[in-house]
């Protein structure tokens, strides 16, 4: 009965009442502690009386909270991240291997050697009665470190939807630059073979900027995208086309003219055509992929990873808590002379309990609202640099798990430091106010 | 008002030293005792034992029929608050808390249907004595006199049985000091409130009924 | 620097590398015991071969099914659905990634070319079972019919453990 109602409500919902319910032990140790005591004035004396040393602790548990916070919230940006980067690429087929490599060749252009896929093989893709959109991705070459992709100008619409300047190659001698390259139309490139580290060997074929690609959020903002047939052309090999061809770039290509090409993007317009299609060249020749399927498998397993992360996540607030229950056993005894105090003027073992506990938790609770703010702050700084790093547009921001994370921690914290305040309250008057 | 009875007192420290022997001593309800002796003679000791705040090794302590030998530190404390009004040597306040809250400090823990008459009389008794309390600062920046008389205030708002105070005019000048014993010893006799002082102030032991002398951990005087 | 992301996916090849090698591992063990078990893994329709049938054990009532579905013949065959008696509804689902968000979206057929081979997998192209009633347990099967235009096939689907990847038995030919 319970299972179905709480189903039914909406995920905000479940969302809220998780984080409540993680805050109920700090609510009901608070209602117990604090029945029928102001203490209030007290805490407020004491936070005054104590600037320095509860700033340190509250920045301490800010920092720990923030760091965790943060790296959470940021892994799972970073899945988002690489995930929308593969949205374009509805299916990759490529020859027969790792498919992980063929993904991150293709769609996070990673500089690796493939087997190629001959004429006849991209013949039968182009043909196909489900396939919409078939085109070759090319890469090896590239310029300053940009890596160069020959391919056709339909892929150049589907991947930019519109271009920010310019227009779409329409010779051998043209190139659209990603977003995030250095260059504007106009400028003229001449890429090397491979990545340009070992051998440096310039085709001699320069290529003129004719357009700028929208951003994509994928690291094919930082590529450049030409014609396949001058892929070929610089590699010395045919360019795809007859002896009458007009000189019209892109399909269809003359499958004894087809030099090879290590991995073709294919779009169905509907889901059901592209897993039909999928099923169709998963063959001995070829291997057919979604980009967005195997990431899942992927984050799938990279779950296994993140347990162990939110498993030293716990360990380290844990240690972080104990550094704190520590700290506070000293805070009680710097307290412990007013304890003593109080309790000297008839004070109850449990008022001085209270004040402590109270004290303690009220350092946590504002070191987790700080740390909250450093981690929205981590995270955007993180999200900053890796999409700085890699091309990948991460946008992490914080929201419910890691609300849950910093509820419980505060909670767990609220009722070990029942511990310290049980100790304070049992330190020997006489020896406190004397001292 | 409960009477204060001991007979063969004995305190002895954590490592067994005997720190403290009182035969017999009594204390009338209403009555006032100054106990006088050397620095370090005992006491301290004794108007700890007498509030209950050190265990007694051997003898009898009793305030009225309330024995505090044996008794259970929970129970003693709650004792403590209900019966006496303590000032301390060196008035021992809160100085992040304003003159109204130190002395309505009991207010914080007491029962609650008792706040309110507390925090009354706080108030009352810091006008009476004439600490200016209506600003509240913090009492860090009020003087040495300012501060006993708080502490003093503190004592009284519970509407104590009994005034137990450790050298209420040690840090008084003498003007303040006399004015003081004017109304702690005053104020004892009008509301029939017991007191007993340790001080070396002779202007105080001189208006208590009764002296004790205490010197190297023996009633050696008692008049 | 794109050498981060060949670290960060390294990382994960090699956790893929280690989770494929406990399976094989996992695979030979159960299976000596089980050979027996063989004929009720498959069936056929046709020239079609569905093999391995399973499902994850899970608490709620929503039941994703897989199944390798070979297409040995000589025409294309569509697949369209899936009935079962334990569940209200079985929806045929593929998985899709927009905006970097993972759903599943319901297809309306799904045709299988000739030779062709279509694994239904996690993270992939699934039977969705909703209104569940039986609270399905490792090591309980279950009957699943499955639907295509040239006819409907029952096959036993095995309930695999809570968070299982693939069927005990995959991999294996039989």
């Amino acid at each position: 009965m319970f299972e179905a109602f709480w189903y039914a409500l909406p995920i905000l919902v479940q969302d809220i009442f998780v984080f409540l319910g993680l805050l109920v032990p700090l609510a009901i140790t608070g209602i117990i502690c604090l029945f029928g005591y102001r203490v209030w004035p007290l805490i407020a004396g004491l936070l005054r009386k104590h600037t320095a040393i509860s700033a340190t602790f509250v920045l301490l548990i800010a920092t720990s909270v923030g760091i965790s916070v943060g790296l959470i919230a940021q892994e799972r940006g970073l899945r988002e991240g690489t995930a929308r980067a593969a949205d374009k690429f509805d299916l990759i087929i490529a020859a027969p291997g790792s498919e992980i490599t063929a993904m991150l060749a293709a769609v996070y252009l990673q500089p690796t050697a493939l087997p190629l896929i001959d004429g006849a093989t991209y013949a039968r893709i182009e043909s196909h009665e489900l396939v919409d959109l078939a085109a070759p991705l090319a890469f090896g070459d590239s310029w300053e470190g940009v890596p160069v992709v020959g391919t056709t100008p339909p892929f150049v619409d589907h991947l930019s939807e519109g271009l920010r300047a310019g227009r779409v190659f329409e010779t051998m001698e043209e190139a659209v630059a990603g977003a995030n390259t250095p260059l504007q139309v106009g400028d003229v490139v001449e890429p090397v073979h491979g990545d340009g580290s070992d051998d440096f060997s310039e085709h001699g074929h320069p290529y003129t900027i004719v357009g700028k690609m929208n951003r994509t959020g994928s690291p094919w903002d930082n590529a450049i995208l030409v014609a396949v047939e001058s892929v070929w052309d610089v590699h010395a090999m045919p360019t795809g086309h007859g002896p009458d061809w007009d000189g019209t770039l892109g399909g269809p290509f003359d499958p004894s003219q087809f030099a090879g090409t290590p991995a073709v993007l294919v779009r169905a317009e509907q889901l059901w055509a592209n897993y039909s299609l999928q099923s169709e060249f998963n063959t001995a020749e070829t291997m057919a992929l979604f980009p967005g399927n195997v990431l899942a498998q992927l984050h799938a397993l990279m779950g296994d990873i993140r347990q162990v992360m939110s498993v030293l996540a716990v360990a380290t607030q844990v240690l972080v808590a104990v550094a704190v229950l520590a700290g506070l056993s000293m805070l009680s005894r710097i307290l412990a002379r007013r304890m003593a105090l109080l309790r000297a003027l008839g004070a109850p073992r449990r008022f001085v309990f209270a004040v402590t506990w109270t004290f303690a938790t009220v350092l946590i609770c504002l070191g987790a609202l700080l740390g909250i703010v450093f981690g929205v702050i981590a995270t955007a700084v993180l999200s900053m640099v890796i999409t700085a790093l890699t091309d990948i547009l991460v946008q992490a921001r914080l929201a419910w798990p890691e609300m849950h994370l910093v509820a419980g921690f505060v909670s767990t914290v609220a009722v070990l430091s029942l511990y310290p305040a049980y100790r304070a309250s049992r330190r020997s008057l006489l020896d406190d106010l004397r001292s | 008002m409960p009477d204060l009875s001991i007979e063969n007192l004995a305190i002895n420290s954590a490592s067994g030293r005997r720190l403290l022997d009182v035969p017999r001593l009594t204390v009338p309800s209403g009555g006032s005792l100054a106990v006088r002796g050397p620095s370090g003679a005992g006491k301290s000791t004794l108007l700890f034992a007498i509030a209950g705040l050190i265990s007694v090794t051997a003898g009898q302590l009793k305030w009225g029929q309330t024995d505090l030998v044996g008794m259970a530190d929970t129970a003693r404390t709650t004792f403590r608050g209900a019966t006496f009004g303590i000032i301390f040597q060196d008035h021992l306040l809160f100085e992040e808390l304003s003159a109204e809250n130190n002395a309505g400090l009991a207010a914080l823990y007491a029962p609650r249907k008792r706040r309110a008459g507390i925090g009354q009389a706080a108030r009352r008794i810091l006008t009476d004595l004439k600490v200016p309390w209506d600003d509240r600062r913090n009492v860090v920046s009020f003087s040495g006199g300012e501060r006993q008389r708080i502490a003093v205030a503190r004592a009284l708002a519970t509407e104590p049985a009994v005034i137990l105070a450790d050298e209420p005019t040690a840090s008084l000048d003498r003007k303040t000091a006399d004015a003081l014993i004017g109304d702690l010893l005053g104020g004892a006799k009008q509301a029939g409130r017991t007191l007993i002082a340790v001080s070396h102030d002779a202007a105080l032991i001189d208006a208590c009924d009764r002296v004790l002398t205490i010197e190297d951990g023996r009633v050696t005087d008692h008049v | 620097m794109r050498l981060f992301i060949a670290a960060l996916f390294s990382l994960i090849a090699f956790a893929a590398v280690a989770n494929e090698q406990d399976h094989g591992h996992d695979d030979h063990d159960d299976h000596a015991g089980e050979a027996h078990a063989d004929s009720e893994h498959k069936a056929t329709l046709g020239d079609v071969t569905l093999l391995h049938a399973w499902a994850a054990e899970t608490e709620g009532s929503v039941v994703f099914v897989y199944v390798e579905i070979d297409n040995e013949g000589d025409a294309p065959i569509t697949l369209l659905g899936a009935e079962a008696d334990i569940a209200g509804t079985v929806d045929l689902v593929g998985f899709q990634s927009k905006d970097g968000v993972a759903s599943y979206a319901p297809l309306p057929m799904l045709p299988i070319a000739s030779g062709a081979e279509l694994t239904l997998a996690p993270n992939a192209v699934a039977f969705r079972m909703t209104d569940v009633t039986t609270h399905l347990h490792e090591g309980d099967d279950f009957e699943i019919h499955i639907i295509f235009d040239a006819g409907e096939v029952a096959i036993m689907a095995q309930v695999e453990p809570e968070g299982a990847t693939q069927h005990r038995h995959a991999g294996h030919n039989h």
